[in-house]
């Protein structure tokens, strides 16, 4: 027979309710619509952003693209032009803005416009063939663009009195290191054809800057 | 079988020694699962000239030449993609398709044709590296590997255009039998507009299911690109928090648009849903549930049951209320035990009154762990005075979690 006593300091279940204690909490003003003739306050959309706030979103991607172009090799050809010719190349930079500008809205409204990338596109329309022209010519520009980050990483690491041939491997091995961490994080099934070409590229680039210096250590040594 | 890049070098000569370079060839998709090639097209000068293939009399493949009865039966036609054949080489190569048995998008690199009955079938597309290498070494390399052809029967070609099918272009629409869940992932490999063009083939029940499981970002980018006919009638198909959640991260003026031309009952349940802050539980929660009175009987409920669960989303918990103009949460009862309860029982006598409920102003994480925890289909949501003002479902919940969980990975590596 159970006798264990009643327990006491328990509601009784007629006195139970499901209602919890309201949280207090600021809700945001919302949007007043009208919708149907009724005037109603909705807090659930997605507003779009006004004022300083809209404009630096959509200068945003552009300040960083802007950022990006002023690398290493960037600086390090300025400089050396500037110190070289003085203003007389500055008209030079003129063109190029204008030209970087039309080329850069012609991509980003494409890419807008169609959800696909500049090389889907000129595959569509114009074939492999052009598009692996196409691509040979991004390779050889950005090969010309990554041999100027270099010289200027090298450049800029001798400054604070860090040779060169330190510094440009441990660059190598950052991205390597990034690559990797990008790799581990989004697994195999997200890393983009892309993402591989440029991937492996910056391993080999690693490894060949690596064999690079290692030969010039080598020549140094024999010298010696 | 030959490969279409080889065929690109073939000529097409007559009985009077004329000759042309062969330009394209033409396909009637829906003519069956292997369409027949209908059409040679060549170009001469500036006009651009069609010749069926039943004047094709035999081909001289050594020479690779197609010998036809006269040239100048061919007719000159427009340059513009045409609803009645598609041109393999214009519109098919290099373009974007749906390989539908392993639930990808890929690229045709290049097609494969069949002879049968004397006439080329397409049957295949070739995905692999080896086809860009026989395209671009001018015949020079032939090979043809296995592993990246795919039957053309499971392949869905897409235009990358959302009015294609308005306009009578032709599918195959093997892409119907997949699930939801399928097409939704399938869609988010493949840019906005052949996403939203996929949306245009389907049925439309099936179509807002997959606009449902789409991920927000992608659903919008869909949405805008349907015609506002189809739009509508998506809308009304879609779950109410779902249809609620995509409106809501609409223009202004599209939103009021859309909202005046759904049906005004389910207009205002939507409008209800917007009213909540979307990272409130309100903002998260489907007010589209079933509920009963508590002092009606199991007979009772039963009568009314299959009309409420004919147009309600959420339906494997009951809720029980005071009365239902009010509203006031009393209890909750599974489907099953609604179904095996005596009919002269009341509900609020085999109801579970120990429910708990979220605020719609909890926060909506902290709710969605609650919901997850509680191992329950649902949680109900009750405001003032313990009203019954909707559910938070498990499946929302779960998205919610892993949408905070993602978010926060995303943090801890960049």
């Amino acid at each position: 027979m159970n006798d264990q006593p009643n327990p006491t300091g328990l509601e009784a279940i007629d006195s139970v309710t499901t209602e919890l204690p309201p949280i207090s909490r600021t809700l945001p003003a919302g949007m007043r619509v009208n919708i149907r003739g009724r005037s109603i306050k909705l807090r659930g959309l997605k507003r779009q952003p006004k004022g300083l706030w809209r404009w630096l979103l959509i200068l945003g991607p552009g300040l960083i693209a802007t950022s990006a172009g002023n690398d290493a090799g960037g600086i390090a050809t300025y400089s050396s032009a500037g110190a070289q010719f003085g203003y007389k190349l500055i008209w030079v930079m003129l063109v190029l803005t204008v030209s970087f500008a039309v080329v850069q809205e012609m991509c980003a409204r494409l890419g807008a416009a169609t959800g696909r990338g500049l090389l889907d596109l000129i595959r569509e329309r114009f074939g492999v063939g052009w598009t692996l022209f196409v691509v040979c010519i991004v390779i050889i520009a950005n090969g010309g663009v990554t041999l100027s980050e270099f010289v200027g990483i090298g450049a800029a690491s001798e400054l604070f009195g860090v040779s060169r041939y330190i510094y440009r491997p441990n660059r190598r091995g950052s991205a390597l290191v990034s690559g990797n961490l990008r790799l581990l994080r989004e697994g195999r099934e997200n890393f983009s054809i892309d993402d591989a070409c440029l991937f492996r590229l910056s391993n080999r680039g690693f490894y060949g800057s690596f064999r690079l210096e290692r030969g010039r250590r080598r020549r140094v040594r024999s010298d010696d | 079988m030959v490969m279409l890049s080889a065929l690109k070098r073939f000529e097409i000569n007559d009985d009077n020694g004329r000759r042309e370079k062969l330009f394209d060839l033409g396909v009637v998709l829906l003519d069956s699962d292997y369409p027949p090639v209908n059409y040679l097209f060549y170009k001469s000068g500036a006009n651009f000239l069609r010749l069926s293939w039943d004047a094709v009399q035999s081909i001289d493949w050594k020479n690779k030449q197609i010998k036809v009865s006269d040239l100048t039966r061919a007719e000159e036609v427009s340059t513009e993609p045409s609803k009645n054949y598609v041109l393999l080489g214009r519109e098919i190569l290099d373009a974007l398709l749906l390989d539908l048995q392993n639930r990808r998008a890929v690229r045709a690199n290049d097609l494969q044709l069949e002879e049968k009955d004397g006439r080329w079938e397409l049957r295949a597309v070739d995905t692999g590296l080896n086809a860009i290498l026989r395209r671009i070494s001018f015949g020079l390399y032939n090979y043809v590997g296995e592993k990246g052809l795919y039957d053309w029967k499971y392949v869905e070609f897409l235009r990358g255009n959302p009015q294609a099918v308005k306009n009578g272009a032709g599918y195959h629409l093997r892409i119907t039998r997949m699930s939801a869940g399928e097409i939704a992932q399938i869609s988010s490999f493949v840019p906005y507009l052949h996403a939203a063009e996929l949306l245009t083939l389907l049925p439309d029940p099936q179509a807002a299911k997959v606009l449902e499981l789409m991920p927000g970002e992608r659903q919008l980018q869909v949405f805008e690109e349907l015609e506002e006919k189809q739009a509508v009638s998506l809308l009304g198909m879609m779950a109410l928090d779902a249809a609620a959640d995509l409106i809501g991260r609409l223009q202004t003026d599209s939103m009021k648009r859309l909202l005046e031309k759904l049906p005004r009952a389910q207009s205002q349940r939507i409008v209800e849903l917007l009213r909540y802050p979307e990272d409130t539980v309100g903002g998260m929660m489907t007010n589209d549930i079933v509920y009963f009175a508590a002092d009606s009987t199991v007979a009772e409920a039963r009568d009314k049951f299959r009309e409420r669960f004919r147009k309600t989303d959420f339906v494997y918990l009951i809720y029980i209320v005071g009365d239902e103009e009010n509203r006031t949460l009393r209890g909750m009862i599974s489907v099953r035990n609604l179904l095996i309860a005596e009919d002269n029982q009341k509900l609020e006598e085999i109801m579970d009154p120990y429910v708990a409920a979220l605020n719609t102003t909890d926060e909506v994480v902290e709710a969605a762990y609650r919901v997850v925890g509680s191992q329950l289909a649902a949680m109900p949501v009750v405001g003032l005075n313990n009203k019954l003002l909707g559910a938070v479902t498990i499946d929302a919940a779960i998205t919610e979690i892993t949408q905070t969980a993602n978010s926060e990975n995303l943090r801890i590596f960049s």
